[in-house]
């Protein structure tokens, strides 16, 4: 098999929260609390999970975007370890793993024009030689991601929310990188149009080679675009498997009931749906568990899950469940 | 509906009429500006005129017509008859107010019950809408809620007054989906026991097709297509709903390509003549150019509705 692009170790970020009272200690979020998966080039893996789950989370502290939080495990990228750089070494490595954000309105400079967004990061990074090379090339990503190069001289506000979310695309693509991490990238999008960016998500990476990792809630659009899925659940991954097989063959409770919690658009597939109802809502992250983390809400719970850490299993088809351990 | 801005006129609602029978859910699919939550707003007598101005239509409910009412009138029926319930529970709630104020000042009001009753009937309420603690919660302000528990309180003050209708704009869009599935099945079962009917107001074609028993598609501001929702899903008319459902993304199928709808949304102030849907599907006639197609009415079995000019009952097939 080949070398994983990105390799992620044991990966663990805990934010300070503010001190809930005089004296008393000051409670630790627990975003991300021991992550670790690979992704291979021109592969896409999805993460999945509920608000508060740690996905976003995972996909700053990758990319060492995660501030003054507390962060642990290690992270490679292309060969070489990341997750100890500071701002300037880790600046080089920007250049192979570039981002794209949920909101296509709060992520483009409003004062510049879109060629000026898309132009620079190869500034940044000293791609091109000269400013007509430099220019031939945004003329080249618009039209690689479907905005006509006429309006290069056009500001964001005058582009509608997926055309927008296409200039990020392109700014992104801008320094030919190995890796795009994806937070949301199409949830603010209506369907017609996110079906669109989905399938240029997917025609770049097949022309290009380019591997994502895709951030999401919506399982239906994981699943498209997604060759490996891993479900989140306060701040773990539950399950990592190919996504074919998670999809049609889940393990784990959780991603059982998240999957039959989705409604499908099919009003007959609805009705036979057997559904896995869940209890309750995801408790604080800031709690220490000593056994499973979703023992509390599982319907399948047995008696030491609330004692003892399930790990996640080393096959193909990973799973964190104690259900499984012997399997 | 029209709305005046400092860019021109905006037809945001144009010639929509629909029925809605009692114990019934009317789902209203569109896209961001396709004018679903205006058509409710404008229902309730909630758009601000100016800058709104309802151009004609009418809008009855048992025999009365609510355009006409005014504000006092007005306040004899929203809330008490017909009820609305937001995508955002954290806006719609007064972060001023602990939940039992906002409880009780809506039964006090309409069904004139006095403090202690209305303070008992509010704790019934919140533990018909699943709140654990009720007793004790109902003390709380909103923001001492998740965003799932917001939206019960929101359903709690919504049916306080056992409403015949109604109004559900997006009130799943911002929670997760396990979080979804219970405030469906709450909104079912309360539809059961009180017989509501309930207009819901949604884009997750998904959420369409697990809680509506019919549904309108709408499009730039019109009705595109009105039916059952298995028809709508099974035989859909209008090139814009089978768009729709073919770009939709499912979990429970996933491989092939996803058929995107090709162009950009409508731009409201600057449509084109003739069909709205004309620069983005792929049937467009000469006549599509010039001509608004009217509501063509199938009668058979199932009543379906919808506003093109092709005949397409072959459309499933071509696609």
């Amino acid at each position: 098999m080949t070398t994983p692009l990105l390799q992620v170790r044991d990966l663990r970020v805990h934010f300070n929260s503010p001190r809930r009272g005089f004296g008393k200690p000051a409670p630790v979020i627990r975003a991300v609390d021991g992550v670790s998966f690979d992704v291979y080039p021109g592969q896409t893996l999805g993460l999945v999970g509920e608000s508060g789950c740690g996905k976003s989370t995972t996909a700053r502290a990758i990319l060492n975007l995660t501030g003054n939080a507390h962060r642990d495990g290690q992270v490679y990228l292309d060969g070489s370890r990341i997750d100890h750089l500071k701002e300037g070494g880790m600046r080089w490595h920007r250049a192979k793993a570039q981002m794209v954000f949920q909101d296509p309105f709060a992520s483009l400079n409003p004062r510049m024009t879109i060629g000026k967004i898309i132009r620079e990061p190869m500034r940044n990074f000293n791609v091109y030689d000269s400013d007509e090379d430099e220019r031939l090339e945004v003329v080249r990503l618009m039209e690689l991601v479907g905005i006509n190069p006429r309006y290069m001289n056009r500001y964001p506000h005058e582009f509608s929310g997926g055309q927008r979310q296409r200039i990020g695309i392109a700014r992104a693509l801008a320094v030919n990188p190995k890796l795009i991490v994806c937070d949301e990238a199409v949830s603010a999008l209506d369907v017609s149009i996110q079906a669109q960016v989905i399938n240029l998500l997917m025609d770049l990476q097949q022309n290009l080679g380019v591997a994502y990792v895709f951030i999401s809630h919506d399982l239906a659009v994981v699943r498209h675009i997604a060759h490996y899925v891993g479900v989140m659940y306060l701040g773990r991954i539950v399950e990592l498997a190919d996504a074919d097989d998670l999809y049609r063959n889940p393990h784990h409770p959780y991603t059982r009931a998240l999957l039959s919690a989705a409604p499908v658009p099919d009003p007959e597939q609805n009705v036979s749906q057997n559904r896995v109802k869940l209890e309750g809502e995801v408790p604080s992250p800031d709690i220490e568990y000593a056994g499973c983390p979703f023992a509390e809400r599982c319907p399948e719970v047995l008696p030491h899950c609330k004692s003892t850490q399930p790990q996640l299993s080393a096959q193909a088809h990973q799973i964190s469940c104690l259900l499984y351990e012997d399997y | 509906m029209e709305f005046h801005t400092d860019s021109g006129v905006v037809q945001a609602v144009n010639r929509v009429s629909f029925d809605l029978y009692p114990g019934e859910t009317l789902g209203i699919v569109g896209e961001s500006g396709s004018g679903k939550s205006v058509t409710n707003l404008t229902m309730m007598g909630l758009i601000a005129q100016p800058p709104g101005k309802v151009v004609g239509g009418s809008v009855k409910y048992a025999d009365r017509e609510l355009l006409s009412l005014n504000q006092k009138q007005w306040q004899q029926i929203r809330g008490k008859k017909i009820s609305m319930i937001f995508q955002d529970p954290m806006t719609a709630l007064n972060p001023f107010l602990t939940v039992e104020e906002q409880l009780v000042e809506v039964t006090m009001l309409h069904m004139g019950l006095s403090r202690t009753e209305a303070s008992k009937h509010a704790v019934e309420l919140l533990k018909k809408v699943g709140i654990p603690a009720a007793e004790k919660r109902i003390r709380d302000y909103p923001h001492q809620f998740s965003g799932g528990m917001r939206q019960r309180v929101m359903i709690a003050i919504a049916i306080s007054c056992q409403p015949d209708i109604l109004i559900a704009d997006e009130p799943t869009t911002a929670l997760d989906v396990t979080i979804q599935a219970q405030i469906l099945e709450l909104m079912k079962s309360m539809q059961e026991e009180f017989g509501t009917a309930i207009i819901f107001i949604t884009h997750d074609l998904g959420v369409v097709a697990s809680i509506c028993d019919r549904v309108m598609v709408m499009y730039a501001g019109r009705k595109v297509e009105l039916s059952t929702t298995i028809n709508i899903f099974r035989q859909p008319r209008h090139p814009y709903t089978v768009g729709l459902l073919n770009s939709a993304p499912r979990w429970d199928q996933g491989e092939e390509e996803l058929q995107a709808i090709d162009g950009q949304p409508p731009d409201l102030l600057d449509l084109p003549p003739g069909c709205s849907f004309n620069p983005r599907c792929q049937f467009v006639q000469d006549a599509c150019l010039n001509e608004t197609p009217p509501l063509f009415s199938l009668e058979n079995e199932i009543p379906h509705q919808h506003a093109c000019l092709r005949d397409i009952t072959t459309l499933k097939e071509d696609v």
